[in-house]
């Protein structure tokens, strides 16, 4: 065993001093050029710089990932979530800054960038999104100020990998343990089996 | 195995993955024991990163020399392995020493990778390119991390100006010129010294704009450490672990 | 990588609560409806999922331990890189469920405090030793595979950001499985002592994977808040059983043999026999099979298992090493002297 891990430290009865959490900042990313950036999660981290920086090596190298964006979670305001989808209200207008746009497809979904609108503050800006974008198929809208999301490509900084990353996904492994089981079992038990896995994912 | 570890290039790249095996060894051993949780997911995305580069090196070489790239990986005499002493050092999980030691020795590797895909061979080229944009990413994070902890206040500055100190003596045999059975003035190793002043060179202004200081020389070429196989007894530990699986069950397919 | 077997504490209904709210959140749940961070919730459900969500993330944080001694021994560089990975997305997912938790209104500096003191739990399974190469395949098959069981039900429950969280990290769960499968395979089509290695660790393992879900529930369980709000989905002998179902007929045909066993303190196997009790019962499709031992899995819980105090021990030095770093990215706090 390595040999830190293998230490029996002796610790003083008092804990080290709290450590407060750093911001708050939420991540969507972009799985292929031209597709809407989806929600993928959230971290912290004390600022912008670090924040990027977290959310490229993390969340842009779970799954595909060309660009994503990032803002401060105090950034967003999000309207109610409806049990139904939402219907168009009639909160028209083109005055004021730019809003980005991002829209829960059902609850328990994940949110996804649909467009931008102009409005004057968050509140105009929801419901002027909710008109330009319901169309009966979400349930909630988040408006961001454009200028408070932060975009990163894959083109500016690296962020999915060259180097081969078929060990760290399981379709690195499912030929090799397909045949693997094949020399040890029949195929209609194999298949049994394999009825338990989480299937779009092997 | 033997044609490999008497040809002056295959003899360089070794000693570029050898650093990259063991740097990466020693680094993804922190996985779930970073300072924050954040950063312990970057770092250790960089340690894959460094495995994958010493992997596709090996990989080039096991074609090139009819190898299995995990016995080039694991199964050399440690006289054979070629990294400096610098990559095994033990960092005993202070996180100052972790990103010093890393950000000098990607400094160097990235000129290293630079040297190599200019050698006439479009083959190694090739593979130099899949990892040369990775380790622009990681000399990128890691020069950010040695200026913002040089300039977050004393007791941060303290910490990484210690570990400066604590490895600016050992880093200059990063420029060691590899390989026990080649005879040392093998000019194979050319550039030597212009590499060296660049490396300092960029090493010094990042140092400048961190609030910290060192200074390093370049050793004489005579001077014998784990690049020629004279490698130190942290070296003799880490491989140890590191092959202590295989070693169950020698030849057997893991 | 665990779900966390039965981590949610007997909830009260205060009787607070607005009863007409209450029963339109219900009726909501009922109809298979979910609930999101705006809506109305009992304060009992809140305090509930943040509960569960903070065992979760625990578990992951610790459930990184166990496997990542042996990241600096992994027999091969795939091997060394995948299983980096792996121990790497645990930390992420731990760190994908305390935001969560954040969110339901715990910082997570008070959740790693809490955790490394001892006031919080994490799941039980990581309470053991794993000895071998063979246990890190072992986990990766046996403790993955149940994670996976149990995780596809939490993402059916009912609290959106628990449910959006736990789909991302199915995901890498499937990796998970999928590796530790593969690496059954290779021990158990190898060498002789490849094969002993595989077999011994999965004595370690079975019983353990065994427990992983949790002791019976209650019989009126489904009656319960964490049921009937749908923090959890499914009863923990239903699981065990698929569980079993699934892996026992696969195990034999490896060729593992699954014994009885007893164990020492340190959790290593003293003595082993075959499991008389294992049967497959034609009609129903469900192997039958003998209990874990449950005095044993109390005793582990209340913390004395083989390994809880040196996984904690290694948290909290984990937590205390590196509280520079964050006190020096920390904003305005830089300047302080270091803690006294």
């Amino acid at each position: 065993m390595s040999k830190i891990r293998e230490r029996q430290f002796d610790h003083e009865s008092e804990l080290t001093a709290p450590t407060p959490d750093t911001e708050h900042w939420i991540i969507y990313t972009q799985k292929k050029p031209e597709a809407p950036f989806k929600w993928a999660g959230s971290l912290n981290a004390p600022d912008l710089e670090l924040a990027m920086q977290f959310a490229g090596e993390h969340y842009g190298l779970d799954e595909a990932c060309v660009a994503f964006v990032v803002h401060h979670a105090d950034q967003a305001t999000d309207g109610p979530c409806g049990i139904e989808p939402l219907e168009p209200g009639n909160a028209n207008g083109t005055d004021g800054p730019s809003w980005s746009v991002f829209t829960l497809p059902r609850r328990g979904g994940n949110l996804q960038q649909a467009g931008t609108i102009n409005a004057a503050d968050a509140e105009t800006a929801l419901a002027r999104a909710t008109t330009t974008f319901a169309d009966g198929k979400f349930h909630q809208v988040r408006v961001v100020p454009s200028d408070q999301l932060f975009l990163c490509t894959g083109e500016s900084t690296l962020i999915w990998r060259l180097h081969d990353m078929d060990y760290k996904f399981a379709k690195g492994y499912s030929k090799g343990v397909r045949a693997k089981w094949t020399r040890i079992r029949d195929k209609q038990s194999y298949e049994e089996y394999r009825k338990e896995d989480i299937h779009k994912h092997f | 195995m033997e044609a490999m570890l008497t040809n002056p290039l295959a003899v360089l790249i070794l000693a570029h993955a050898d650093d990259k095996l063991l740097l990466g060894h020693v680094q993804s051993d922190w996985t779930g024991l970073g300072p924050l949780l954040e950063e312990d997911i970057a770092a250790s995305a960089m340690a894959q990163d460094d495995l994958s580069h010493a992997l596709i090196l090996y990989q080039f070489l096991g074609e090139r020399y009819e190898l299995d790239s995990d016995v080039i990986a694991f199964e050399r005499e440690p006289v054979d392995y070629m990294c400096c002493d610098l990559v095994t050092k033990p960092d005993e999980f202070d996180w100052a020493e972790a990103v010093v030691k890393r950000w000098l020795i990607a400094e160097f590797t990235g000129m290293g990778i630079d040297r190599l895909s200019a050698i006439e061979d479009k083959e190694l080229a090739a593979r130099c390119n899949r990892i040369k944009p990775e380790q622009a990413l990681q000399i990128k994070h890691l020069q950010a991390w040695i200026k913002r902890l040089g300039t977050a206040g004393p007791e941060s500055q303290e910490r990484i100006q210690a570990a400066l100190d604590r490895l600016s003596g050992l880093a200059g045999m990063l420029f060691e010129v590899p390989g026990q059975r080649l005879p040392v003035n093998d000019d194979f190793c050319c550039g030597r010294d212009e590499m060296f002043k660049a490396w300092d060179a960029s090493i010094q202004e990042t140092l400048s704009q961190s609030n910290l200081k060192a200074s390093f020389a370049l050793p004489e070429r005579s001077l014998i450490g784990g690049r020629r196989g004279t490698h130190a007894s942290h070296f003799h530990d880490q491989f140890d672990e590191l092959t202590e699986v295989r070693r169950v069950s020698p030849g057997a397919s893991w | 990588m665990s779900g966390a077997a039965n981590p949610v504490k007997p909830l009260e209904q205060t009787g607070h609560e607005d009863p007409d709210k209450l029963a339109e959140f219900e009726q909501h749940i009922a109809n298979g409806g979910l609930i999101e961070p705006g809506d109305w919730m009992p304060d009992a459900y809140r305090m509930g999922m943040l509960g569960m969500a903070e065992h979760h993330a625990n578990s992951e944080i610790i459930g990184a331990l166990p496997e990542g001694e042996w990241i600096t021994r992994a027999p091969s560089m795939r091997r060394k890189l995948a299983l980096t990975a792996k121990v790497q997305d645990e930390v992420g997912h731990g760190q994908m469920l305390y935001r969560v938790s954040q969110e339901l209104g715990k910082s997570r500096d008070d959740m790693l405090r809490d955790l490394v003191m001892g006031k919080t739990k994490y799941h039980n399974c990581f309470n053991y030793p794993a000895p071998t190469w063979g246990d890190i395949a072992m986990i990766q098959w046996l403790i993955d595979g149940a994670a996976i069981m149990n995780q596809k039900t939490l993402a059916d429950g009912a609290y959106g950001p628990y449910v959006r969280t736990m789909n991302r990290i199915n995901m890498e769960e499937a990796f998970h499985f999928k590796s530790g499968e593969d690496m059954v395979l290779t021990l158990m089509s190898g060498t002789k002592s490849q094969k002993n290695m595989c077999q011994d660790a999965f004595d370690r393992w079975w019983p353990v994977s065994l427990m992983f879900f949790g002791p019976a529930d209650k019989p009126d369980a489904e009656n319960k808040p964490a049921m009937k709000w749908r923090m959890k989905v499914e009863k923990n002998d239903s699981l065990r059983q698929r569980f079993v179902d699934r892996f026992a007929p696969a195990a034999m045909d490896l060729g593992l043999i699954i014994n009885i066993v007893t164990k020492n303190e340190q959790g290593l196997v003293t003595s082993a026999s075959p499991d008389e009790e294992l049967v497959l019962n034609e009609e129903t499709g469900n192997w039958s099979f003998t209990d874990p031992d449950w005095d044993e899995f109390w005793r582990v819980i209340r913390g004395n298992g083989p390994c809880n105090a040196h996984r904690l021990s290694l948290r909290r030095f984990s937590y205390e090493q590196g509280a520079w770093v964050r006190r020096a990215i920390g904003s305005g706090t830089t300047s302080l002297p270091p803690a006294a």
